[in-house]
């Protein structure tokens, strides 16, 4: 289960992945997205209460977040 | 009304609606000019015309802001006025100085600076002149029990459009500099402080109209108007795209003005939700559809024929063309012009004691103004994109496309009589009414048990 | 049930109350798709000039940009806690979280600085090229986001030792707990978008 802790190592070891994997090369652009994703899900989600909140507000940020980091990555195809 | 002192309110909302009017005239002018009728070119050529058209245009709007100032300034803080002397003496000065102004483009007096014409003499005049205005008003407030969310927004947003004032009083030898901050005046105007001010007024209107809890509609409203003035602020980086600035206002202005219309949006559904949500009861019909309007309205004219050229992209093509003078026109039609109708019509039955609430002829010029305007917006797209796309991608020469283009203004002149029609027939109303009296004092305190359901 | 859910399950369903208040997601909304809009315009410029951005992106300090993100990740963290720690009772803890908050806030500016100042010691300002205007303009408005979040943190941080909230009314401290996190989840976008994917 997830807490503020746990929550906070994810975050470290992805933000480490993310340079390390940028570093490597920039194949891994997709996966370096991902992983930004992930973490703003884990700050909205778990930091800022969003896993309680009405679904309306979970949506929304989940599309937004989504969208966006698609487009990125698809137009770096 | 309340008190005896806002009674002052008429004198601004009267000068008005004649510089209103004169402002029309001139929009006629211009507009036979450009059909090649320029009969009037020995006494009035193009450039002062259009001088006297635009000022106009902000002195009634602001005179407007002042009445309703006066107006809901003493309602909301619940004392008379500081002093009403000195609101008529400050009254009197301006419309001499705003006279002074008018047939000073006339002789040839003014600078050439579009929006800043009026010469510097002028300028410490109409400074003195609006501190004198906040003078009275904070003071006013200051004496007053009650303190409201609504008046200090209103208030706050007259303070800063006369602080705004200043950046054009400043000389700058290089022109781009001198452009850069000429936009600080009229342009965040528009689009940033005298959003505090449409948000006050709008505010105090849907409270007193609607019946809506005081608490939600000041909460929600200034979110609204927050942001709107938030994204105008650097959104105004969309004046700057081609005038000698740093290349990175093309990003700050395109990103912050394309989310502008976001915004009016939020407010127009804001205004509608409402109105919708309260109890319909207050018989001031008139007054509601020109609150009403001025969200929508605003919405469509600065949000999104705004948004229609305000990308660098699309901006490269359409800057200083008649594109402009369409949005212009529906913009402060919708945002500032309906909303100083809408407290005239609210605040003269009050102020009279006389129950214009929803006769016929006021229907009328709402509908034949509304209408009017909205033709003379679609001539002026034609007209632009016609001239945008001969002058700018084939290359004519600006007056070979102005040639070209004389048709449209054909069509300008007959909507631009329908909306005269609607703007003539509210005048008839507000002469209707004559002038206020001291009896009409608790009038509209029937109406106070409608609020707050 | 934790207390923590128990607090924040009775807002749980209810569109019109987010945790913090609605009125910060709708900022906090905004502020993300302006961002993001912002971005996409930057990803689009990159397409039509992938050299001239991947030599500038070359230019920039990843090292240093991934301690910030952890300082800043890090500084999440504890505000996280502290709005845990104050809806838990512990009013001692949360004031001292808050602080730590603060200052590792402080080290982000601090660090952001030393980055500034090292750009502008090479002559690389707003108009060097298309990527250094982005780059300056996106750091900058989170940098001005940060210390505007700095002063919140600053009001709730004394508003906090002298004992204005509690377990039960602390909702101002939680709108400006989202406010903190929303620079965070900014940097989420900025900082892969400038320093690590080309």
């Amino acid at each position: 289960m997830l807490n503020n802790k746990t929550g906070w190592l994810l975050l470290i070891l992805f933000t480490l992945a993310g340079s390390w994997l940028s570093g490597l090369s920039h194949a891994f652009l997709a996966l370096v997205m991902i992983l930004f994703a992930l973490k703003f899900f884990i700050i909205s989600y778990q930091y800022m209460g969003l896993r309680f909140a009405h679904p309306f507000w979970r949506y929304s940020i989940n599309i937004v977040v989504l969208g966006f980091v698609s487009v990125i990555i698809f137009s770096s195809l | 009304m309340k008190f005896k002192s806002q009674k002052v309110a008429y004198y601004f909302f009267a000068l008005s609606m004649l510089l209103f009017s004169l402002q029309i005239v001139y929009g006629f002018i211009m507009a036979f000019a450009h059909m090649g009728f320029d009969g009037l070119h020995e006494w009035i050529p193009f450039n002062a015309a259009t001088a006297t058209h635009k000022n106009l245009l902000v002195v009634w709007i602001l005179s407007g802001f002042m009445g309703a100032g006066y107006f809901i300034i003493p309602d909301e803080s619940d004392t008379e006025l500081w002093s009403v002397p000195l609101a008529l003496l400050q009254f009197y000065s301006f419309a001499i100085v705003g006279v002074i102004a008018v047939v000073g483009f006339h002789v040839g007096w003014f600078e050439g600076r579009k929006f800043l014409e009026i010469p510097r003499p002028l300028d410490y005049l109409v400074a003195l002149n609006v501190i004198l205005f906040l003078v009275i008003l904070l003071m006013t407030m200051f004496k007053g029990k009650k303190r409201t969310t609504t008046a200090w927004v209103l208030t706050s947003g007259l303070v800063f459009a006369a602080l705004l004032y200043l950046p054009g009083m400043i000389w700058f030898d290089n022109h781009t500099v001198d452009s850069f901050f000429r936009w600080w005046v009229v342009h965040l105007w528009v689009e940033g402080v005298w959003e505090l001010i449409m948000g006050g007024i709008l505010a105090y209107l849907l409270i007193k109209l609607t019946g809506v809890d005081r608490e939600v509609i000041e909460k929600w409203l200034y979110v609204i108007v927050g942001l709107t003035f938030l994204s105008g602020i650097l959104g105004t980086g969309h004046h700057y795209y081609f005038i000698g600035v740093p290349k990175y206002w093309l990003i700050v202005g395109g990103i912050f003005s394309s989310l502008e219309p976001l915004a009016f949006l939020g407010m127009t559904l804001f205004a509608i939700q409402m109105y919708r949500k309260g109890n319909k009861k207050h018989p001031n019909k008139l007054a509601i559809y020109w609150t009403l309007s001025t969200a929508v309205v605003s919405f469509l004219g600065a949000g999104l024929l705004g948004l229609a050229h305000t990308l660098p992209g699309v901006n490269l093509y359409t800057h200083g063309t008649l594109v402009t003078a369409m949005h212009g026109h529906l913009a402060f039609w919708g945002a500032y012009a309906s909303l100083v109708l809408a407290i005239i019509s609210y605040s003269m039955p009050l102020m009279t004691g006389r129950k214009i609430f929803d006769n016929t002829i006021g229907h009328m010029a709402f509908w034949f103004a509304n209408i009017g305007m909205i033709g003379m917006t679609m001539a002026f797209a034609a007209a632009g994109v016609a001239q945008v796309y001969m002058e700018r991608i084939m290359g004519l020469e600006f007056m070979k496309a102005q040639l070209e283009i004389e048709p449209h203004f054909f069509v300008l002149i007959i909507a631009a009589t329908v909306f005269s029609i609607g703007v003539t027939l509210f005048i008839i109303n507000f002469l209707k009414f004559g002038s206020p009296v001291d009896e009409a004092i608790g009038q509209g305190e029937e109406f106070s048990a409608l609020q707050t359901s | 049930m934790s207390s923590e859910q128990h607090v924040l399950s009775r807002e749980k369903n209810d569109i019109l109350h987010p945790p913090g208040g609605i009125l910060i997601w709708i900022l906090i909304f905004l502020e993300v798709i302006t961002f993001m809009i912002a971005l996409s315009v930057f990803a689009y410029m990159r397409s039509r000039n992938a050299a001239m951005f991947a030599e500038s992106q070359a230019m920039l300090n990843p090292l240093l940009g991934t301690v910030n993100t952890i300082v800043l990740l890090s500084s999440g963290y504890f505000m996280a806690e502290a709005v845990r720690k104050l809806r838990a009772g512990l009013l001692k803890l949360s004031v001292r979280y808050t602080l730590v908050t603060i200052l590792l806030g402080l080290v982000f500016i601090a660090i952001k600085s030393f980055e500034y100042s090292q750009k502008i010691e090479h002559g690389i300002g707003l108009e060097y090229n298309t990527f250094f205007t982005f780059y300056w303009l996106l750091t900058g408005f989170h940098l001005i986001h940060v210390s505007v979040g700095i002063v919140i943190l600053v009001f709730i941080y004394f508003s906090l030792r002298k004992g204005r909230y509690d377990a039960r009314d602390h909702e101002d401290v939680e709108t400006g707990a989202a406010f903190w996190h929303m620079c965070d989840l900014i940097w989420m976008l900025l900082f892969p978008m400038l320093y690590l994917i080309n």
